[in-house]
């Protein structure tokens, strides 16, 4: 049993009504003039105004409104919220909307509690090791419209400056949303084929924060819960996408999946996922889908782990009439029957060649991902890279 | 499942470092944290050398002692939070470490309330969300006892001038920094690890079966109790054993998270009063308890104790009881466990043995009715049901 330290004071509040309790939180974060922010979508469904409804019959106004964030998160981006969040002398940020909106809404944040207004400039200087009591907060409050990125309840931050192919991830506690906020009113339906690759990209990191936190009880009951509720509900949940009760019992898995797969410092798996995503301009929950298959089958034999996670998938009753030493392969089995499950259904890429990735990328990517990864297991090196993007291709 | 109006809110404020020895590496970001000048809540100090240690390790990386607060009552009084609350100010603290047991946490967390939301009386902090915060005192805790589920808790209970037990539910009383090192711990005799296992295994059944419980809180139960299961009779054989300690102390850890968060039941509501009426520890009335409160909740909390089954029993007995014994089987094998344990230790058994008569149980009652926990307690309880209850163990 080695030593773990776990930190997540992000707040959920998830569900029905739960919107009716932004301007509580906000209160209790002496927050008076937030800094409303949202994207065209989120506003021209109407998710801006269900927010201003909430406020209605409270005394806190809004210091400023800006809903015409882009469709990708970019360092311009987060200038102009800063530059709005100054000008208005706002204290805090509400952030409403999808990935672009969670990502810049985090990154500005980052650049507000360290005092720096110039993005280009920050990167330099963003305090990554920094306890979140050194500086005094900026309260952010994320509340997710699409389906989560799995970022919202953790340190990450994650920009790309297309015009300069940078690729900008932060990881501080600075950047920690106070509370995310998921409401039925703030959803709406969503197509089979989006929540089945977001809720295998979920499922993914479910899987992989259970690996890694077999020693962080409390990252490992995060990821446990999550799995269970994916393998259950995502099915249900394609087949019958107006439920809104499956609906965000899903997206309340994607944010716990995050936690436990945000939990570990170091992953060959993440790095492999974000030269990935830049590649192919599609999120990460979208790349883990596809590279799923070959997460699990490098674990069988070489985790010994792995075979416990096949509790959360079966329940109880299952696991408990298992044989004990075939757990991992029967884990290995019912991940593989969900994945194709899932993938057959919803009719959705599960190969590396479906979203445009060449067999001829692979050097430049394997290169990529061994200068971005700071682990030290010897067996992550360029060779084993460009074997599994082989497999997945 | 249907669109059904499902909420839930989850929120764990504190930072958690736990380990074997993981003290000195635990302490190091504490500056960091902006503190200068502690102010140190600490228990009985000639029984264990866990306090030295703290201050040693503490001043090491340049954070002085400006006061030092021993505890020598059982439960917190206001005479001595106010007592407590000048010497911090005099002395010009800018944080509170607390080291020792329940009763330390306890103390170390309503100071840092009061403190927090700069109120004179606890009566304007009581309640629920009651406090609001004015000003930033961080706390840090380091737990040296088995049982330490209220540690991560965001709920202190206090005793009025008149000695009334009242109980406060606030993030502010959350610490900021939880350090487990079972190194600090003492050596404990067999009682102490019975009541640390059991407060924390009779906690985490409750907060599974709550009403407020969600995935989350669920799996960090079953997670709990595995551990319980797995360490309990390890330290009971030989306290020396760091990682058993440790494993019982993480058990604690997630019952302190989920009862911020799920909150308890009857068998929470019902020992605190027991413990109030009687003075009985509070392990020995959950010990009395348990079990009859289990089987109060059974109709409506079979599938969820049949569930838990599992992670005291393991594989092969779990396989073998039919789905329809598993629920009872779960609350038998508790009640054998308590029994086995108790009878070796000398603790009582029943309400006689710890001096409750009959005219005393309409104060049980009412000290039980006024819990919160009662809320979340999966059956809708009635007076009538308590007193049967309570007559069932007398």
């Amino acid at each position: 049993m080695s030593t773990f330290s776990f930190f997540n004071d992000t707040k959920i509040l998830c569900g029905d009504h739960a919107l009716d309790n932004l301007p509580f939180e906000l209160r209790e974060r002496d927050c008076t003039r937030p800094l409303f922010i949202s994207d065209e979508r989120s506003y021209r469904l109407g998710f801006a105004k269900e927010v201003k409804r909430a406020m209605d019959n409270d005394i806190i106004d809004f210091g400023a409104t800006y809903f015409k964030l882009a469709e990708k998160a970019s360092p311009s981006e987060c200038d102009d919220i800063i530059n709005l969040y100054k000008a208005h002398d706002c204290d805090g940020i509400i952030a409403l909307g999808g990935e672009n909106v969670t990502q810049c809404a985090k990154v500005a944040k980052l650049m507000l509690l360290q005092g720096v207004g110039d993005f280009v400039y920050f990167n330099h200087k963003a305090d990554m090791d920094a306890d979140k009591a050194t500086y005094s907060d900026v309260p952010l409050f994320i509340l997710p419209t699409d389906i989560p990125c799995g970022i919202e309840a953790t340190d990450r931050a994650m920009i790309y400056d297309e015009k300069n192919n940078v690729f900008y991830n932060f990881n501080s506690v600075l950047s920690r949303a106070s509370a995310v906020i998921l409401d039925v009113r703030l959803t709406d339906i969503m197509p089979a084929k989006a929540m089945a690759t977001a809720g295998l990209g979920a499922l993914a990191m479910g899987v992989k924060g259970f690996v890694d936190n077999s020693d962080n009880p409390i990252a490992l009951a995060y990821a446990t819960g999550a799995i269970h509720t994916l393998i259950n509900e995502l099915l249900p949940a394609m087949r019958h996408n107006s439920n809104s009760d499956y609906r965000i019992s899903i997206y309340s898995s994607i944010i716990n999946a995050g936690v436990a797969y945000y939990a570990v410092k170091e992953s060959l798996m993440r790095d492999m996922t974000n030269e990935l995503s830049i590649k192919t301009s599609l999120s990460a929950l979208q790349i883990l889908s596809i590279l799923f298959p070959v997460y699990y089958k490098e674990k069988v034999g070489k985790d010994r782990v792995f075979k416990s996670v096949l509790m959360p998938l079966v329940g109880e009753e299952q696991y408990a009439l298992s044989n004990a030493k075939s757990r991992e392969i029967i884990a290995q089995d019912v991940l593989r029957e969900f994945w194709q499950k899932v993938v057959s259904l919803a009719e959705i890429p599960s190969s590396l060649h479906e979203i445009g990735v060449e067999q001829s990328d692979f050097v430049k990517l394997a290169d990529a991902v061994i200068t971005r990864y700071k682990g030290n297991d010897p067996h992550n090196n360029f060779t084993t890279i460009v074997k599994l993007l082989e497999e997945v291709f | 499942m249907k669109n059904s109006g499902f909420y839930y809110e989850f929120y764990n404020p504190s930072k958690t470092v736990c380990g074997v020895n993981c003290l000195a590496g635990a302490v190091e970001r504490l500056p960091r944290l902006g503190l200068h000048n502690a102010f140190f809540v600490c228990d009985d100090i000639d029984k264990s050398t866990a306090v030295d240690e703290v201050r040693k390790a503490v001043n090491a990386v340049k954070i002085k002692t400006g006061a030092m607060y021993v505890i020598s009552e059982k439960a917190v009084c206001l005479d001595s939070l106010r007592e407590m609350r000048n010497v911090y100010r005099v002395n010009n603290c800018d944080c509170i470490i607390a080291c020792g047991d329940y009763k330390v946490i306890n103390t170390a967390k309503t100071l840092r309330l009061l403190l927090s939301a700069q109120v004179a009386r606890f009566e304007d902090v009581k309640g629920i969300n009651a406090a609001r915060k004015k000003t930033d005192i961080p706390l840090v805790v380091i737990p040296t006892s088995v049982g330490i589920s209220n540690v991560m808790t965001s709920s202190v209970s206090v005793k009025d001038d008149k000695g009334q037990t009242f109980e406060c539910l606030s993030p502010l009383a959350a610490p900021d920094y939880c350090i487990v090192d079972p190194t600090l711990t003492s050596v404990f005799d067999a009682p102490t690890t019975i009541a640390g296992a059991l407060e924390s295994f009779a906690k985490n059944v409750e907060e599974f079966v709550s009403k407020q419980a969600v995935t989350l809180t669920k799996c960090m139960n079953l997670i709990a109790i595995r551990e319980i299961r797995d360490n309990v009779f390890k330290v009971v054989n030989d306290p020396m054993d760091v990682h058993a300690v440790l494993g019982l102390q993480r058990a604690g850890l997630l019952a302190g998270i989920c009862y911020s968060n799920a909150s308890a039941g009857i068998t929470h509501a019902l020992a605190g009063a027991l413990s109030i009426v009687s003075g009985a520890e509070n392990y020995v009335c959950t010990g009395i308890v348990f079990a009859a409160c289990m089987r109060y909740n059974l109709d409506v909390a079979e599938r969820d104790y049949a569930q838990a089954l599992y992670y005291i029993v393991g594989d092969d007995k779990y396989a073998a009881t039919p789905a329809e014994d598993r629920a009872r089987t779960l609350i038998e094998t508790a009640e054998r466990l308590i029994k086995e344990l108790f009878e070796e230790n000398g603790l009582p058994m029943s309400l006689t043995q710890i001096n409750v008569k009959e005219e005393d149980l309409d104060r049980i009652v009412e000290e039980t009715m006024k819990s919160y926990t009662l809320v979340t307690n999966p059956k809708n309880v009635k007076k009538e049901d308590v007193y049967a209850i309570l007559r069932s163990v007398m």
